[in-house]
């Protein structure tokens, strides 16, 4: 797999970059801001990008913008964005739109390695990732407390993980549970939240964000 | 006298009044004369002259007033030589007296001459007259037929004194026996007719003047029409003067006609002076209310005081009660009837004779009585008083005027209202419309509601002020905390990230050697992470504060600053707050010398007294600091949040702050 990474923090591009290569991720470029990155990306054809959200000059979201535009030239590309604070709506809003390909987590996670890596990898398969914290904040909110009050603890535990972007097999990895079990738990999920079934997990990301945004 | 410039209106008019105070002085200096040398008889030729000083006083005033206030206006210079022309009369006729009949070595020189004068000079009186009584109120003939009659009337009198001239027509008394110095023989009877004819046409034209005044006063409309009103009435019983004159003149009665002229000559410039300068007509009816008002009420009061004094006598037996008692008594039942009896006798008379601020009144009271808190005072004012243009307006800050919707009010003609010996309202008003009594008295009764407003006005642009500062030390926090969170983002948070990354990466490696690197490397950056956030943390509340006080704060601050700074720090500990707001004023102070007045030493001094904290931070920078710019104003809000002062000098050389804290005792 191959990668660029974009950070405006010296320290973290190469800490970043150390750790991605000690564990076998082929890291191709490395950019400090925006501008710098869009000239990356067209001279090595990386598989992913790993994009600060915040960078200069104006430090809102020119990271996230320069990889969404990038992407209409290269539908290919699979972009993971990072950010210190989270940024909950925003990404989530993102993520509805470019669900294909694309992952963000925040920074602080990152220095958990398989959690890097399964991302990296899954996005790059076409796959969605979101924070845990993401997910924790959408289902957090007051709207959605009766909804979720219907599901069981190990319901709401399997919905947070399909949110977050986990395969099936992922999930039950995760819970130490049977394939089977979880698509049971799925199926309920799905009735009585009453979202269509849909045999394509990453569709699934989808749906399961949009009844969560509402 | 058009384009005459006042100030050169006053010279003029100056010279007449002297000329005119002289001719009184040399009257009665002739009249001295006469009395010494044995012929007191002779002195004051009437024992009506006093009518004269009268009639020579009040033209020579009315003049001197309208001509200096308008000195365009031609009747302020008519009176004038009324004036002059009358007090002449005194000394030409003691001094003929005294050159003919009196001096030791008579007849002195020019005596026949000044009996001449003196028997031919009244004509010269009626000419002014019948101009002031053609040309009021407003300088113009009414029209130019009325000019004509107007100049027929002055060729009249000119011709008329020109024929009497040769005239042998004996003097009037005393001077009968005297010949006329410029008699011609010759030119008798003929002459003699023709003047009095004249002299007949002379009071024609004056009863014309008067005709053309009340064809004036009949034309007019409202204000102008009552301006004029009192003029008139002395000019309607003109015509009875003028013949009374004439016959008595001619019957030799000469008491009747001093008396008659004398009374007109008095009685015009008054009215004429009263309708000219604009003088309102119910200025005289509040003269009348209030005089009716005093009287009644001393009346009263002293029946009063007599009342109880005489009740007191008689109640008691004699012996028993003091007169004293029955006196104090009388006292304090006539001097608490006094207030409100005021009252009510000046409501009752203004409503018979001064009807227009007795409604005035009336109408405020009631709107107030009606509407209470909230009533616009200013339209209640306008619609009593009469006066569209009136306008209120209550002190702002920095001693301007500001009207109730907060726009700054004109000058111009105004009256102060006070209420507790302090200055409410400033009312502005059109003496067209209204004048400074009446407003006064209206403004009186609404005084609580206008302070009220006042004290409305003043609560409302505290509270905005506060509300401003308030925002601004909102948005300040705002940028602090923004500061503070990139303070964090850029540094310890990148460098732990960082330092973990790198543990991560030296533990995927696993060689022992890179490991210890990494340890080693890694506890450096988390040193470093620490450094950094202690450095924050002190920015933001130095432990040294909490710990030993403003002392210790500002021991540190001088330690770690670039600018040599000299401290001299008199207060124990205080309370925390105080500690806190001072220990971020004179840091900010100091950074700002530092910063931008480039300065080379900075001199701070703490001192507590009298439950004040005072700070002062001097530099010897290059000054300059705005106190109105963002960082300055900042500091302001922070101590008036702490109910400090701030005040700031910068000139071109450094900069002194100085800041006075409460601090309890």
């Amino acid at each position: 797999m191959r990668v660029v990474i974009a950070d405006d923090s010296g320290l973290l591009r190469d800490g970043l970059a150390g750790l991605l290569t000690e564990a076998g991720v082929e890291v191709v470029g490395k950019a400090a801001d925006a501008e710098e990155l869009v000239g990356l990306v067209a001279a090595t054809s990386p598989d992913v990008a790993v994009v600060d959200i915040r960078m200069p000059p104006t430090f809102t979201h020119e990271g996230a913008k320069a990889a969404l535009e990038l992407r209409t030239q290269q539908p290919g590309l699979a972009i993971l964005l990072l950010s210190q604070s989270l940024e909950s709506r925003y990404v989530t809003d993102l993520a509805r739109t470019h669900a294909r390909g694309f992952g963000y987590l925040l920074k602080d996670r990152v220095t958990d390695v398989g959690v890097l890596l399964d991302a990296l990898r899954s996005i790059s398969d076409g796959g969605t990732v979101l924070d845990p914290e993401v997910v924790g904040h959408l289902l957090g909110r007051n709207e959605l407390a009766d909804q979720l009050a219907r599901l069981s603890g190990r319901e709401r535990e399997v919905l947070e993980l399909m949110a977050q972007g986990l395969s099936n097999r992922a999930i039950a990895d995760r819970l130490v549970i049977d394939v089977k079990t979880v698509e049971t738990h799925i199926a309920r999920i799905m009735t009585k939240l009453d979202l269509h079934q849909t045999p394509d997990e990453h569709r699934r990301v989808l749906a399961v964000l949009a009844w969560l945004r509402g | 006298m058009s384009g005459v410039s006042r100030r050169r209106a006053t010279v003029i008019v100056a010279a007449l009044l002297t000329v005119t105070m002289a001719a009184g002085l040399a009257g009665a200096w002739t009249d001295h004369l006469l009395r010494v040398n044995g012929r007191a008889d002779l002195a004051g030729t009437s024992d009506y002259v006093w009518l004269f000083v009268v009639a020579s006083v009040t033209a020579a005033t009315v003049g001197a007033v309208i001509a200096v206030n308008h000195p365009s206006h031609p009747v302020g210079w008519l009176f004038l030589v009324l004036g002059v022309v009358i007090s002449l009369a005194g000394p030409i006729d003691g001094y003929a007296a005294y050159a003919l009949f009196a001096a030791r070595d008579r007849p002195l020189p020019g005596g026949a001459a000044a009996a001449f004068v003196a028997d031919r000079e009244w004509m010269l009186w009626f000419l002014p007259i019948a101009l002031i009584l053609f040309l009021t109120p407003d300088g113009h003939y009414l029209s130019s037929r009325w000019r004509a009659a107007g100049r027929a009337t002055v060729a009249i009198g000119a011709l008329g004194l020109l024929l009497s001239i040769p005239s042998e027509q004996p003097f009037d008394a005393p001077f009968q026996d005297v010949a006329n110095p410029f008699e011609v023989a010759g030119l008798q009877p003929a002459a003699d007719l023709v003047k009095t004819v004249l002299v007949s046409l002379l009071g024609v034209g004056l009863i014309v003047s008067a005709v053309s005044l009340v064809v004036r006063f009949r034309r007019s409309r409202g204000e102008e029409r009552r301006r004029m009103l009192w003029l008139v009435l002395v000019v309607l019983p003109m015509p009875v003067f003028v013949v009374l004159a004439y016959v008595a003149s001619y019957y030799d009665h000469d008491s009747v006609t001093v008396v008659a002229s004398a009374a007109f000559v008095t009685l015009v410039p008054i009215a004429a002076g009263l309708s000219v300068l604009r003088f309102r007509l119910y200025d005289v009816e509040r003269i009348v209310a209030t005089t009716v008002t005093w009287v009644l009420l001393s009346t009263i009061l002293v029946a009063a005081y007599a009342l109880m004094v005489w009740l007191g006598a008689r109640a008691m037996p004699s012996g028993h009660v003091s007169p004293a008692a029955g006196a104090t008594i009388g006292a304090v039942v006539a001097a608490s009837l006094a207030f409100p009896l005021r009252r009510w006798l000046q409501d009752q008379a203004d409503r018979r004779f001064n009807r227009r601020a007795y409604d005035a009144r009336h109408l405020i009271g009631s709107a107030l009585a009606a509407q209470g808190a909230g009533i616009d005072v200013e339209a209640v004012l306008r619609e009593a008083l009469a006066d569209p243009t009136l306008t209120v307006a209550y002190p702002g800050g920095d001693g301007a005027w500001l009207r109730a919707d907060g726009s700054p009010a004109a000058s111009g003609v105004h009256i102060d209202v006070q209420r507790h010996d302090r200055v409410v309202a400033r009312i502005g008003y059109d003496p067209e419309h209204t004048d400074a009594d009446t407003v006064h008295r209206a403004a009186e009764l609404a005084a609580a509601e206008l302070d009220n407003i006042r004290l409305r006005a003043e609560l409302a642009q505290r509270i905005e002020e506060i509300d401003a500062s308030r925002r601004r030390l909102a948005a300040a926090q705002r940028k602090e905390r923004r500061r503070i969170e990139r303070d964090l983002h850029d540094g310890a948070q990148q460098q732990l990230l960082a330092l973990a990354m790198d543990l991560q990466t030296a533990r995927l490696n696993g060689d022992p050697e890179r490991m210890r690197q990494a340890l080693a490397d890694g506890s450096d950056s988390a040193r470093a992470a620490v450094r950094d956030l202690r450095a924050l943390a002190n920015g933001l509340h130095p432990a040294a504060l909490a710990d030993g006080g403003l002392t210790a704060a500002l021991d540190d601050l001088a330690r770690h600053s670039p600018v040599p700074l000299r401290l001299h720090v008199e207060c124990g500990r205080l309370d925390p707050g105080t500690e806190f707001t001072a220990w971020s004023v004179i840091g900010e102070a100091v950074v700002n010398a530092q910063k931008h007045a480039g300065a080379h030493t900075i001199r701070v001094d703490v001192a507590r007294e009298n439950g004040h904290l005072r700070l002062n931070v001097c530099d010897d920078g290059h000054g300059g600091a705005n106190p109105d710019g963002p960082g300055l104003r900042g500091l302001r809000d922070r101590i008036e949040t702490a109910r400090g002062r701030l005040s700031i000098v910068s000139g071109t050389a450094g900069t002194t702050l100085e800041a006075v804290l409460p601090c309890g005792s």
